[in-house]
């Protein structure tokens, strides 16, 4: 059987790789695809042919350089990658890759050669074997391992959404001491997670607020959340409002919290802002309602005030002027009293007016002629009365006016008012 | 008729201005604030982060000064002459030594200010860390450098000094001579992605300050520094801790110095992230009342009172695999025992066989290492390595023990830009200040040489701050 050694190498393949599938067929496993052919002789050829080489040129001393040989153990990796893609599984691989061990081990025992050169030959081969193996075993995992690389995956999305949220985590053991942090917590707290771990609890808040963790740490069931506003301490000792939900885990017989704070001083800042506004809308409230409420008094005194004014007024005007036949003095009565009316709607200074209406008939022509600029003396001939009763009348006038003990000329207080009306009219 | 309007494309070059701008919310940073603002009522500090206070507020809040009135009351001699000589010694003579003496000068003046001036408690009792050569650090009393942080922060709210947050530095802005007129930043930005935020810019009628740290969590920076600080190396430092400030500033101009001598932090857990809490147990009680041992032998290796640099360096020594042993006596100078414990961070033994086993370690050789120790602590001298043994340093023998598993990790930036005495930043051709710039903290480079002894950055970035602070509010206000 020499002549094998020293022959081809491809004959020896064709016998070794139809051993193989014998073998395989032989044992019942399923039959070997064309994939899976190609790529096993692509990883047997080459390591058979060094195998054969070496042997074959009275070599087997050097059989140990094989073992440096790193050509075969890339090619075998390239091709078990192929195999991988293809959709094999690794035990089919070892499974194939075994029986062709067996298949070259049962070649070089069945060589004609002497016992010590086929134990040379083993030994190579076994040794190319083991290093083709453990390099294909230790590619696969790396390259393959979906399961490893999506617990990494799930591990590494846990931690980012442990690091990512906007409340500040803390896990808290039995001795009150943190063990755990994320990153917002370090921010809340101004401390660096290694000076957050290993730091008590009650440090970070003030003595109520300690309290309170503690009564919580008591109380809460397993699975149970309770939460409450307390103070934070910021490293500088700044005081801060947060909101801390505190929950418990029972893991491996320890008792654990977890505390989640938010810091809330933006929210109490707002929640201030909204509370003064609110009182202040309502002190503008109450001011308009008081507002309201004077206008509507106003409102009804000045109802009042017209009311009281026609009947003291404009009532009496009119009956007087229905009684009225002298032309001259129905006019002015008519004058008058469409200045009271006028006033009634326009203002307070109606006054003089209204008591204007109150004159009788004798002394509104009284005054007409002492409007028209009329002395005393020119007055009681034109109305063929005497003197003295112009003064009555006159007197009289003035007391109606409310002008008694005043200072002022009946005259000119007469005269103002023709111009205060014609000023009226022409503004009209 | 319509009105005719001049829409202007340039943007306007200005978004806001202040007196003097502050980059960087820790130590330095606030210290600069606090001091401006005595004098100046216009001051901003900014920070790229989405809280305040840095790599500072998780620091272990040690302080060291010398000549402290806890010094006086224990009795302990002390100079800032003393404290000056172990800075140079550890530094290898690396320091700037006029830089470093203002450190020691000024240190109790400076923990004096915290105390009168911040209100910050500290722990009645002195630790004595690796390197100094006598008890002077003080701790606050939360054992971190949040016990001082949050008062600089309570103070500057009081001031009326604003800290705004998520502000990314992007770059110095100079006039045609070279003199910083305001800052380029991001606002809104969103550590880590660099894509966040608007372009804003920020002028400083006063100067600048910059005071944003170091980079010990910038692996590409840190790279080009020191090839083996890869990433496989972890940092004590928040991720922050990145080199874009330092950058920016020797864009500027700022001459670089030292900016390889990088500090490994000797005492973290290999069991938890960052600095955490098992560093500050190794601080205060692994190593000044226990003894490092390495693993695979048992045995210990190194005084574990050394500075930084040595206790590294003999801990990467052949991969070793190291582990501090206390006992229940020195145990209770660890503050931090309760959280170490709970995150098991430092484990519980009652019996040292028990801890052997736990960890693997050679019973035999482990016992006979505790032996020896003791009997060298009984006799008051460490014949092995040197260890100062003070009279309240006993034997290791009452149960329980407890053991932290160490890593050495990225600590510290010694290197940085060069300042002169007055926290001026130093131009790289001229030699002279840059005008209207300032630095302070783990930015600046020099104050430490090649190994910063522990609780002296807290010093050194409250002097420097105050410094830079102070002179910054003496510049004259450009209109």
């Amino acid at each position: 059987m020499k002549e094998r050694f020293e022959g081809k190498p491809g004959q020896a393949q064709s016998t070794l790789f139809k051993a193989w599938e014998q073998k395989i067929e032989q044992s019942g496993s399923k039959e070997i695809g064309a994939a899976e052919l190609a790529a096993f002789q692509a990883v047997f050829t080459g390591m058979i042919e060094i195998l054969h080489n070496r042997a074959g040129a009275g070599k087997a001393e050097s059989v140990h350089q094989l073992m440096e040989d790193l050509s075969v153990s890339a090619l075998a990796v390239d091709q078990a990658a192929v195999c991988r893609q293809s959709g094999m599984s690794l035990v089919r691989f070892v499974y194939l890759f075994k029986a062709m061990v067996n298949v070259c081990e049962e070649y070089i025992m069945d060589h004609d050669s002497s016992i010590e050169e086929k134990i040379l030959y083993l030994t190579a081969l076994h040794r190319v074997a083991d290093r083709l193996e453990y390099a294909v075993i230790e590619d696969w995992h790396l390259s393959d391992g979906d399961r490893t690389h999506d617990q990494h995956g799930t591990e590494k999305m846990r931690s980012a959404i442990f690091q990512s949220v906007g409340e500040g985590i803390l896990l808290v053991d039995e001795d009150m001491e943190v063990v755990k942090a994320n990153h917002q917590a370090s921010e809340i707290y101004g401390l660096s997670r290694e000076n957050l771990i290993g730091a008590d609890i009650q440090s970070l808040t003030d003595r109520p607020g300690a309290e309170k963790l503690k009564a919580f740490f008591n109380e809460l069931i397993e699975g149970q959340r309770l939460s409450a506003e307390i103070a934070g301490i910021y490293v500088d000792g700044r005081m801060f409002p947060t909101r801390t939900t505190v929950t418990r885990i029972d893991l491996d017989g320890r008792r654990l919290w977890t505390i989640v704070v938010l810091d809330t001083t933006e929210e109490k800042a707002l929640e201030n802002r909204l509370r003064h506004e609110k009182i202040q809308t309502e002190e503008m409230n109450l001011t308009l309602k008081n507002v309201l409420k004077s206008i509507e008094s106003d409102r009804r005194d000045f109802e009042k005030s017209i009311s009281v004014k026609i009947k003291t007024s404009i009532l009496p005007g009119l009956e007087k002027i229905r009684r009225e036949s002298d032309a001259g003095v129905r006019n002015s009565y008519l004058g008058l009293l469409a200045d009271q009316l006028v006033a009634l709607t326009s203002g307070f200074d109606a006054g003089i007016d209204a008591e204007m209406l109150k004159l009788t008939r004798t002394e509104i022509e009284v005054c007409r002629l002492i409007q028209n600029g009329l002395s005393g003396k020119e007055i009681s001939e034109a109305m063929n009365l005497a003197f003295e009763t112009i003064q009555t009348h006159r007197k009289n006038i003035r007391k109606k006016l409310k002008l008694s003990g005043k200072k002022i000329n009946l005259n000119a207080y007469l005269t103002n008012r023709i111009c205060e009306a014609d000023n009226k009219e022409n503004n009209a | 008729m319509m009105k005719k309007r001049t829409i202007s494309l340039e943007q306007p070059m200005w978004n806001e201005e202040y007196d003097i701008v502050i980059i960087g919310s820790g130590f330095a940073g606030l210290a600069a604030a606090l001091e401006a603002c005595k004098t100046c009522s216009s001051v901003v500090v900014l920070d790229k982060m989405r809280t305040p206070g840095g790599n500072s507020a998780i620091s272990g809040g040690l302080v060291a000064a010398a000549g402290s009135p806890l010094q006086e009351k224990e009795g302990i001699k002390d100079s800032p002459a003393l404290m000056l000589e172990d800075m140079l010694r550890a530094g290898l003579d690396f320091n700037t030594p006029a830089l470093a003496k203002i450190v020691a000068e000024r240190s109790t003046e400076t923990l004096l200010w915290t105390i009168e001036e911040l209100g910050v408690e500290y722990k009645p009792n002195l630790n004595h860390l690796g390197g100094h050569s006598v008890p002077r650090t003080y701790n606050t009393t939360n054992t971190s450098g949040s016990g001082i942080i949050k008062p600089m922060l309570a103070k500057c709210r009081d001031k009326g000094i604003p800290i705004r947050l998520k502000m990314l530095l992007q770059r110095f802005i100079a006039d045609e001579k070279g003199v910083i007129q305001g800052v380029e930043v991001r606002k809104g930005y969103l550590f880590p992605n660099e894509a966040s935020g608007e372009t804003w810019r920020i002028r400083a009628r006063k100067a600048v300050i910059v005071a944003t740290g170091g980079f010990s969590q910038d692996i590409k920076f840190r790279l080009t520094q020191n090839p083996i600080l890869t990433q496989e190396i972890e940092s004590t430092n928040q991720p922050g801790a990145t080199a874009e400030g330092l950058v920016a500033a020797l864009k500027a101009g700022a001459t670089p110095t030292q900016l390889s001598l990088i500090q490994l932090g000797p005492w973290a857990s290999r069991d938890e992230e960052g600095f955490g809490v098992g560093s500050m147990f190794s601080m205060l009680a692994g190593f000044p009342y226990g003894i490092l041992i390495d693993l695979k032998t048992g045995r210990r290796f190194v005084n574990e009172l050394s500075d930084r640099k040595l206790l590294v360096d003999a801990m990467l020594n052949t991969g070793r695999e190291s582990l501090a042993i206390v006992d229940s006596v020195g145990v209770k100078y660890a503050s931090t025992l309760n959280k170490c414990l709970k995150r098991g961070v430092v484990k519980q033994y009652e019996a040292i066989d028990e801890l052997a086993h736990a960890n693997r370690i050679p019973l035999a050789a482990l016992l006979e290492t505790i032996r020896t120790y003791n009997e060298n602590v009984s006799k008051g001298v460490d014949e092995d390595f040197g260890k100062p043994i003070p009279d309240d340093l006993f034997p290791i023998e009452n149960p329980p023990y407890y053991s932290i598993r160490l890593i050495s990790k990225v600590h510290h930036c010694m290197g940085g830009i060069q300042i002169n005495s007055r926290a001026q930043v130093l131009n790289i051709e001229t030699h002279l200040p840059i005008r209207r710039f300032y630095a302070a903290g783990e930015i600046t480079g020099g104050i430490h040489g090649a190994s910063r002894l522990g609780s002296n950055a807290i010093t050194d970035c409250l002097v420097f701050g105050r410094i830079a602070g102070r002179n910054a509010a003496k510049e004259r206000t450009r209109t």
